[in-house]
């Protein structure tokens, strides 16, 4: 057998599930996420959390003699834009399906918007939160993760209740980094905020010593108008390499740091000059603020019997799409105008994992909420020491 | 010792080059390779040291087959190969180029050869820090042939060792070949200037189209003009040869 | 621009520049002895940082365990591609850019193998344990532990390999087998062994560049290939052949990374996220306008072309 028949075989045999079953009335539910790249360990626990989703709804569907069932068919994005707009496309023209959960990121949310848009696809995206990614009207929903327009203000409200007068900014050059880097500059000023200086880095940086060179310059001339602090808007991997170069830099130490939600990671902590150059930073973060229910505990405790291993972080996140996605099909039918018609009706009306389910005229989630973080006193791990509404903008800090 | 070739179809990829070709190269004598353009002299000599591809037939040395041995082994049964062009080490210096034919010596033994060498090639011992790209034509040559020399081989294979050569310069170079058969060594010269190979050298054998077209002493084949004319074409050969 | 950035931004240039040399140097000599310009050495590089990570979270904090061992993975990683990879390919007598292409898939294949292992043994977001630790503070000068291993490590081995190349005898065989292989193998050089210890010495080289490479940033499985585009420009303004050439390009590229940049960026108000496309602007210029590399005009004159 040559090799080019191989393949064809092959090709035929993998796509042989989706004609096996033909006494049942099979419904696709299109998966994209990063596979491979950086965040390809998020993407493959999140397919295991549709999967899981999927073998629970088929099973409650069988039990109730309902003839439809929900089969699953992912493609990896590569964590890339245009990798993201391929995955979309394979998925729905290899299998018809109209409605993907995911991707992930917000860069490969807005890879793939315009082939969804076009094509009448429905994107249910649990994780995307960058601000350029709300869009009124189109076909992306940004279910459970509230977007950073809410975490902005809870930096600004930071800044401004610590008493900053300045901040200089160090931030990813991507849709999310710049989206909440520009937010902030808008929110903080409005909050009556004084200067901000943005230092931009291109993801994926070899290393990052002219930008924190320039961050120490701009915190030297930001220190002349008053308290000037730095706020990190980083990957975990890029912000080890900024705080190693940060640890040496004469002036870097002697200001406040403020950093994202990738940054509240105990592994920064690991070194110990890291985590003493933190604390003396008064180092705080945000992150978002899962409102669990009771299911959240039940749905680690089948991941983990189904899967071997424990959820990764906001790998239910992916459960509650893939069910808010699937019962939007149920509900309207197998059709992308349909569902996006029906979707924030659904969404609204869900209750999963967490209450995160009500959605605004973006169809971004609306409802947000932030855990304020701060390095513990043994200083190898991060606490909750306050929380912010991001609907009332209201921060509360403990104690 | 006897170098013999038996029945050898050879050639590159698949292009069949050497036809069914059998002769063999007699000990202490100097032997050439005569043959017009394409008739297979280089590969000849190519398929003995490995870098053409033996289809099929034999190439033995005193009765053992050397066709799958690599360089490093059929250098250690004492043969010695001076291919056309490329024959230095152009980015080297011309001391290296000495040096790396005497790597499997002591460091007594490559002082007493590079010694002796400098005796032999006058010519290249006094450009010993020049690189190699540097040499004229004629110094080139002499340094290719002193590096064959310096691995002490009994039997040396010389691919046109005067091509591109001025004509005093031809006649320094086969002087330098009948010292080293006068110290015993076997010698095969493929040449296309058959004028000069045949008054040098004791047994000649004519190649046409990969197949052997004459074979016999140098004066035989000088007698036989006819065969020359119509072997070799009108180019060298068709001059009045030397008394 | 205010002279700490200059002075921050030159030591930083010639911590960087340092690394760039050793890893550019271990290209430039599989490109002159095997003739193949091997993309996947930045995978060689990436395993001697994870290399360099684990030893120091499991074995030993010692920096001379550490950098030892990270140089011997990177030794074994090439030599064994080489064997059964690149050595198995070659002899099917493909052409160079069919090897280029088996040297991408060796450095992808390399490269996600790395992936699976540190996401399943969770080695991601870790950093070698050595603890940074400052020298020399003189008001904008600042100088660590790291700098005084990097830069001394990296020219350490830079001159060896100079002198290993120029002075010893296997240095003149694999220089020789560089210039005419097929005069090599006729001469009855022992090719396979020389080819065989260049893959270890690069591999060496680009093991003992990453564990360095690992120290100085942050250890990820894109390392070394993120780091490859910078060094390979060095290569090749060392025109792909000279060891002068490719130290002084990787110097070069380094500074234009660091100071030509921040330089830029102060006076311009250019970000810093043009800085990747800066290694691509110099190979453009270079082949445009210098084929042959910075030190392209003194290959005919053997000496300084070592």
């Amino acid at each position: 057998m040559n090799c080019r028949r191989l393949i064809a075989v092959l090709l035929v045999l993998s796509l042989s599930p989706v004609f096996a079953s033909g006494a049942q009335d099979n419904v696709t539910l299109g998966v994209v996420m990063p596979f491979t790249g950086a965040l390809g360990s998020f993407g493959s626990d999140f397919v295991r959390g549709v999967e899981l989703a999927v073998a629970q709804m088929n099973a409650e569907l069988e039990a109730a003699g309902s003839a439809t069932r929900f089969v699953t068919a992912s493609a990896d994005t590569e964590g890339t834009p245009d990798g993201s707009a391929r995955a979309v496309q394979t998925v729905v023209q290899t299998t018809g399906a109209n409605v993907i959960v995911g991707p992930l990121t917000t860069s490969e949310v807005l890879g793939a918007k315009q082939y969804a848009d076009e094509n009448g696809v429905v994107l249910v995206a649990p994780a995307s939160s960058g601000p350029a990614g709300g869009i009124p009207g189109d076909n992306i929903f940004r279910v459970m993760y509230p977007p950073d327009t809410f975490s902005a203000k809870a930096y600004a409200r930071i800044a401004v209740t610590r008493g900053y007068q300045n901040v200089a900014i160090l931030n990813l050059d991507d849709p999310y980094g710049n989206g909440l880097a520009d937010r902030f500059q808008i929110e903080f000023a409005a909050a009556g905020g004084g200067s901000t200086t943005r230092i931009t880095y291109t993801p994926d940086p070899p290393d990052l010593s002219g930008e924190i060179a320039r961050l120490s310059a701009d915190v030297a001339s930001l220190s002349e108008s008053g308290e000037t602090a730095v706020l990190c808007v980083c990957f975990l991997g890029d912000a080890q390499k900024a705080l190693q170069l940060a640890l040496v830099d004469p002036l870097l130490g002697t200001v406040d740091w403020i950093g994202n939600e990738a940054m509240t990671a105990p592994e920064l902590l690991e070194d110990a000059s890291v985590s003493a150059f933190l604390q003396n930073a008064d180092f705080v973060t945000v992150g978002a603020y899962s409102t669990e229910t009771p299911l959240a505990a039940r749905f680690a405790e089948s991941f983990a019997e189904h899967f071997g291993n424990p959820p990764g972080p906001f790998t239910n996140y992916a459960f509650d799409a893939a069910n808010i996605a699937m019962l939007s099909i149920l509900a309207a039918g197998n059709d992308g105008a349909a569902v996006k018609s029906i979707l924030p009706f659904i969404s609204g009306h869900y209750i999963g994992t967490t209450v995160q389910g009500l959605l605004d005229d973006n169809g971004d989630q609306a409802i947000a909420w932030y855990s304020i973080y701060q390095i513990n006193a043994d200083g190898n791990d991060f606490e909750s020491v306050g929380l912010y509404n991001g609907s009332a903008d209201s921060l509360e800090l403990d104690g | 010792m006897n170098l013999a070739v038996e029945g050898l179809n050879a050639g590159y990829g698949k292009l069949n080059v050497l036809r069914d070709l059998s002769l063999s190269f007699a000990a202490g004598q100097f032997t050439a390779i005569l043959g017009p353009n394409g008739s297979g002299k280089s590969t000849l000599l190519r398929s003995i040291f490995g870098l053409a591809d033996v289809f099929s037939g034999s190439i033995t040395l005193d009765g053992n087959p050397i066709t799958d041995l690599n360089g490093a082994e059929i250098v250690s049964l004492g043969l010695a190969c001076v291919p056309q062009r490329n024959n230095v080490f152009d980015e080297l210096n011309v001391g290296e180029n000495l040096q790396l034919a005497t790597r499997r010596m002591d460091r007594r033994e490559t002082a007493r050869a590079l010694e002796a060498a400098v005796e032999l090639f006058p010519l290249v011992a006094k450009r010993r820090d020049q690189p190699a790209c540097l040499l004229s034509g004629g110094e080139r040559q002499m340094l290719a042939i002193a590096m064959g020399w310096l691995s002490r081989p009994t039997l040396m294979l010389l691919d046109e060792p005067s091509a591109g050569l001025a004509p005093n310069l031809v006649n320094d170079v086969f002087q330098t070949l009948l010292q080293l058969k006068d110290q015993g060594m076997t010698l095969v010269v493929v040449e296309q200037n058959a004028r000069s190979a045949l008054r040098h050298c004791d047994e000649v054998f004519i190649l046409r189209e990969g197949r052997l077209a004459f074979a016999g002493s140098a004066e035989a084949c000088l007698q036989d003009e006819e065969t020359i004319k119509s072997l070799l074409g009108t180019g060298n050969t068709g001059q009045t040869l030397p008394a | 621009m205010p002279p700490a950035l200059l002075i921050t931004s030159l030591v930083h240039s010639i911590q960087v520049g340092s690394l760039y040399a050793l890893m550019a140097l271990g290209i430039t000599l599989t490109m002159r002895v095997i003739r193949l310009p091997n993309f996947a050495h930045a995978e060689f590089v990436t395993t001697g940082a994870f290399t360099a990570l684990v030893v120091s979270l499991f074995l030993s904090r010692s920096p001379v365990v550490i950098l030892g061992l990270a140089t011997l993975s990177g030794a074994l990683v090439a030599l064994s591609s080489h064997l059964l990879v690149f050595r198995p390919m070659s002899r099917r007598k493909l052409s160079t850019y069919s090897m280029l292409l088996v040297s991408f898939a060796v450095g992808l294949i390399l490269r996600y193998v790395l992936f699976v292992l540190s996401d399943y043994y969770q080695l991601f977001d870790k950093r070698i344990q050595i603890p940074l630790q400052i020298l020399v503070r003189e008001s904008y000068l600042v100088l660590t532990n790291i700098t005084f291993t990097i830069v001394p490590v990296s020219i350490a081995c830079v001159i060896a390999l100079a002198l290993l190349l120029g002075r010893t005898a296997l240095g003149r065989e694999m220089r020789a087998l560089a210039s005419n292989p097929e005069l090599a193998h006729i001469l009855g050089m022992r090719v396979e062994r020389i080819r065989s210890l260049t893959w270890l010495l690069t591999g060496a080289t680009a093991g003992l560049a990453g564990a360095l490479w690992g120290l100085y940033t942050f250890v990820n499985p894109l390392l070394g290939w993120l780091a490859i585009l910078p060094v390979f420009a060095a290569a090749i303004l060392g025109g792909l052949s000279s060891f002068a050439g490719t130290i002084l390009g990787a110097y070069l590229v380094a500074f234009c990374e660091n100071t030509l940049m921040q330089a830029l960026n102060h006076y311009t108000g250019l970000t810093f996220s043009f800085k990747a496309a800066i290694p691509f602007v110099i190979i453009i210029l270079v082949l445009l306008l210098r084929p042959q590399g910075l030190t392209g005009f003194v290959r005919r004159s053997g000496d300084l072309e070592r």
